[in-house]
């Protein structure tokens, strides 16, 4: 608060102003106590004093200026290069004029003073008083005398009778006062004109003295108020020199004109001596007071070249911090305008307006663009809620946007992979490869709208998606988009066909297993009744057709309960197992009781464990090598058979691979792609599911399965299994539980 | 009353200080003082209490300085002022003032009648003196001065008096003045001389 009331008073106008103008007014009264020492000699130190506290004042006042303005520009204020320019300037405009005139006004004071002072004048004066004295000389001669008549006079009285002679003798001698005094001063008698007025003038010590030693004293003295007296002393000498001698002392006015006369001399002389002995001091105070005006004219230039520079730059300096201000970013500024109404000000109100209207294109562009932002969050929000894969890609395949759900399907990082082409996805990824292969032709044919169903087999294990396609259409300037919408229809699919053969199978079970008992018994009742009376030659033919019968109704009922079994499939009891040790199990029962088979296996030790039910697993098995001792042996021949086992090593996943295979004649090629399809078969026997139940069962597990015919001759059967991490390195369940819960799903 | 006084005379030697310490500065030609036994010296003061006034008798020796002198020589009025003080003593406190005297006397040369002028500016009254030694022996001896009425004092109180002499710078011609502060020779002063006021 203290700080500010003492800013305001020092960088001001108004006090400043009213400490020149109260210095300016005790400067002239300087002056004048200088020129005059009647009127204002008394206050001549105190103004002096005033004075130089007041130059003192503003000295503090331009330094305290000096100083704001140095750390102005040590700090690189705005602006502050400008005011000091211009303080610089000002400073010099003032100094230069200001010296000039003191330089020749300090020549005039010197020579005019020394003109006052003249030899001639001088003498001319010391001559009046000398002529002034020689006029009183004669005077004085003459009562000189007429005093020493009346001092014999007085001699020749006794004491008692002299005050009376005395009265006498001045009224006669025409002297102003007649006193008698003894040899030691002391006043024995005196006569006076005006005896209430005044006591006797006694002479000093000196003319006491003088006296003493018989000499006569006449002199001119000047007498209180009443002018000029001329004073006669003398020893009354006595003829009797044992009577005590006394002393006589007359004062005889001098003529009043002449009195003037010489009492006017003696001023002008006195006054031109004392002039001519001050010429120094005065000489020194007319500097004195000269340097002070000067000092004070200086200094409030000085301080009136801050204020003005000062005045001058604040607007250029809010400008540029305004500018600043606008530089970095903020708009908001309004700056102070100026006082004054000139262009600074002007320019001031063009600045604000501009960083108005600025303000206010930056607020609606930010308007727009929080719009947008909310309108893609919202899209996002959209596209993340979806259940379907969402793309989009542009004309070189390069992946543009995708939502969370895309990426989850196709087992990808979707933030890191977000402006990449697919065929650099790919390289990492290359499950996804076939994924691409689908969708490259209609994305680079500009395909207006397309579908395709994918079949993937990634961490995941074995995916169908249902994609479909379309253009969209390319702003202006923009280039055309493609996009992708996918679903993850295996679940779909999956329980689409369990549930068209789980009906089949009910049907079956329901249509067909009924009569076949009341047929098998039939069929034996007739053969227990009628082969015992029929002839052996009927009895043959009835004894085959029932057996015919009864074996066929055997057959039938064991392909309802196929049809049942891959209808209704047990639940499925996951756990982990080593896949080589349950193909070494199930090798064995063959290699025990068979010989019409030989069964070799490569199995890859390091193969890791898996997820997966080991009945179903040894079902599945089964019905492999069987499938392969059907297709290979027969007719004497002995079934080859090999199983491999291995891991294979895909990028972000590992898969465990079996292969079986035969030595038989292979899948003949019409029906290779629907080999896994119930009663699909090559075979005159069999119920045609054992394939299909292959692949159930492998689809149960998440895995595939895909029959081919090896160059080597014969077929091949090749299922592979998802490897969960966590068996091999110890990471998430999460797959295992994926799987787990799809499995039960299934059911 | 008394405050006013002492007051004063503070101010008064505090402005000469300052006057002092600032104009020391100033560019003004300096010219050193020739150093002699110059000064005003009190030798003796004392007095008498007669009919219940007190007298004062006193004995000073003014020896001006040169300038002083030549400035005299030149018609320059010299003004000599000598201050009485009677103070109360106080056990705990600083003394009381009772009185303040001031006594003011101006020596001028007068050119045509080579007479010393001494005039008393309480009284008006002049003493002509045929030479300087005359008039300061005038000057410095005084003789009967009335000082005090007794009835201003109270009884069993201690009472003392001081005398200052010296000349009056504030009373010379002003542009002397601003030399007089600056150089020496001009602020001739002689010490407090301090007696008691016996009952």
């Amino acid at each position: 608060m203290a700080f500010k009331a003492l800013t305001r008073i020092t960088l001001g106008f108004w006090p400043v102003a009213a400490l020149f103008v109260l210095l300016l007014i005790s400067l002239y009264l300087m002056s004048a106590a200088t020129q005059n020492s009647q009127q204002f000699g008394m206050l001549f130190s105190s103004l002096l004093v005033i004075n130089l506290l007041g130059l003192a004042v503003l000295i503090i006042l331009i330094g305290a200026n000096l100083h704001r303005l140095w750390r102005q520009y040590r700090n690189h204020v705005p602006g502050s290069r400008l005011a000091v320019r211009l303080v610089i300037m000002f400073i010099i405009l003032a100094l230069t004029p200001v010296s000039v005139v003191y330089y020749f006004s300090l020549q005039f004071l010197q020579h005019g003073i020394d003109s006052w002072f003249d030899v001639r004048l001088e003498k001319t004066l010391e001559d009046a008083l000398e002529l002034s004295r020689t006029a009183l000389d004669a005077k004085m001669r003459e009562y000189r005398k007429q005093t020493e008549s009346m001092a014999k006079e007085l001699a020749e009285t006794p004491s008692n009778q002299a005050s009376f002679l005395l009265n006498d003798l001045r009224e006669r001698s025409g002297a102003a006062e007649l006193t008698l005094l003894s040899q030691d001063g002391r006043i024995l008698a005196s006569s006076t004109v005006n005896p209430t007025t005044n006591l006797p003038h006694r002479p000093d010590d000196n003319i006491l003295f003088q006296l003493r030693q018989g000499l006569t004293y006449v002199g001119l003295d000047p007498i209180g108020e009443s002018g000029l007296y001329i004073r006669v002393a003398l020893q009354i000498s006595h003829a009797d020199p044992m009577t005590e001698s006394r002393l006589l002392q007359a004062l005889y006015p001098v003529a009043e004109r002449m009195s003037n006369l010489a009492d006017s001399v003696q001023a002008g002389y006195s006054q031109y001596q004392e002039l001519s002995y001050l010429r120094k001091p005065v000489k020194i105070s007319f500097t004195l007071t000269l340097s002070l005006v000067l000092l004070l004219s200086l200094l409030t230039a000085v301080w009136a070249a801050f204020y003005s520079a000062r005045r001058l730059v604040a607007p250029i300096r809010v400008l540029a911090i305004g500018t600043r201000a606008v530089a970095s970013g903020d708009y908001n500024r309004r700056l102070p305008l100026p006082p004054n109404n000139d262009e600074l000000s002007f320019l001031v109100q063009s600045f604000n307006d501009m960083t108005r209207k600025l303000a206010q294109a930056r607020d609606s562009a930010r308007e727009s663009q929080d719009k947008v932002e909310e309108h893609r969050t919202y899209l996002a929000t959209l596209l993340g809620r979806l259940t379907s894969g969402v793309l989009s890609l542009n004309k070189t395949m390069e992946l543009r946007t995708a939502n969370s759900t895309a990426g989850h399907i196709l087992g990808v990082d979707i933030e890191q992979v977000l402006g990449q082409s697919l065929d650099i996805i790919c390289k990492e990824r290359p499950y996804l490869q076939h994924f691409v292969d689908i969708l490259q032709p209609h994305v680079e044919g500009m395909e207006q709208e397309w579908r395709e169903q994918v079949v993937l087999f990634g961490a995941g294990g074995r995916q169908i998606l249902m994609c479909r396609g379309a253009l969209l259409p390319g702003g202006a300037g923009q280039e055309a988009e493609h996009v992708i919408v996918f679903d993850d229809v295996t679940t779909l699919i999956q329980a689409q066909r369990d549930a068209a053969w789980g009906e089949v199978a009910r049907r079956l079970a329901h249509e067909i297993k009924n009569p076949l008992t009341p047929i098998q018994l039939s069929a034996e009742r007739l053969r227990h009744k009628y082969l015992k009376v029929m002839d052996p030659k009927d009895a043959e033919v009835l004894d085959r057709s029932t057996h015919t019968i009864v074996q066929q109704v055997e057959a039938l009922k064991e392909m309802v309960k196929a049809f049942s079994e891959y209808a209704r499939p047990p639940q499925l009891q996951l756990r982990t197992l080593d896949l080589n040790q349950l193909i070494n199990e199930v090798i064995d029962l063959y290699r025990a009781d068979d010989k019409a088979v030989r069964i070799t296996t490569r199995l890859d030790p390091s193969l890791p464990h898996i997820h997966a039910d080991p009945g179903r697993l040894r079902q599945l098995l089964h019905n492999l090598i069987k499938n392969g001792i059907e297709a290979a042996g027969g007719a004497n021949a002995v079934a080859h058979i090999s199983i491999t086992s291995g891991c294979v090593q895909q990028p972000g996943f590992k898969v465990a691979e079996i292969r079986v295979c035969d030595t038989g004649p292979g899948f003949p090629g019409e029906i290779l792609a629907n080999i896994f399809e119930p009663y699909v078969t090559t075979k005159p026997k069999g119920t045609g599911l054992g394939l299909a139940i292959v692949k159930k069962i492998v689809e149960e597990h998440g895995g595939v399965v895909w029959a081919d015919n090896p160059r080597e001759g014969g077929a091949c059967i090749v299922i592979c299994f998802p490897v969960d991490s966590d068996l091999t390195e110890g990471h998430t369940h999460a797959l295992a539980n994926h799987h787990t819960a799809e499995a039960g799903g299934k059911q | 009353m008394t405050g006013l006084a002492r007051h004063n005379t503070f101010w008064l030697r505090g402005r000469a200080l300052i006057m002092g310490l600032m104009l020391a500065y100033l560019p003004v030609g300096f010219t050193t003082a020739s150093v002699q036994a110059e000064g005003i010296e009190i030798n003796n003061v004392e007095t008498r209490l007669v009919e219940n006034v007190y007298w004062l008798n006193a004995d000073i020796d003014f020896n001006f300085s040169n300038k002083t002198l030549d400035a005299l020589k030149n018609g320059v009025p010299i003004t000599i002022e000598l201050n009485i003080v009677v103070s109360r003593h106080r056990d705990y406190l600083w003394d009381e003032t009772i009185a303040t005297l001031q006594q003011r006397y101006q020596l001028q040369y007068h050119a045509l009648t080579k007479q010393y002028l001494l005039k008393n500016l309480n009284s008006t009254s002049i003493q002509s003196h045929s030479s300087l030694k005359t008039a300061l022996a005038a000057l410095g001896n005084i003789i009967n001065f009335p000082l005090l009425d007794k009835n201003l004092l109270e009884d069993h109180q201690q009472y003392s008096a001081r005398m200052r002499a010296s000349v009056d710078v504030e009373a010379l011609p002003v542009p002397l003045r601003l030399l007089a502060y600056i150089t020496s020779g001009w602020r001739l002063s002689s010490e407090w001389y301090e007696w008691p006021l016996k009952h």
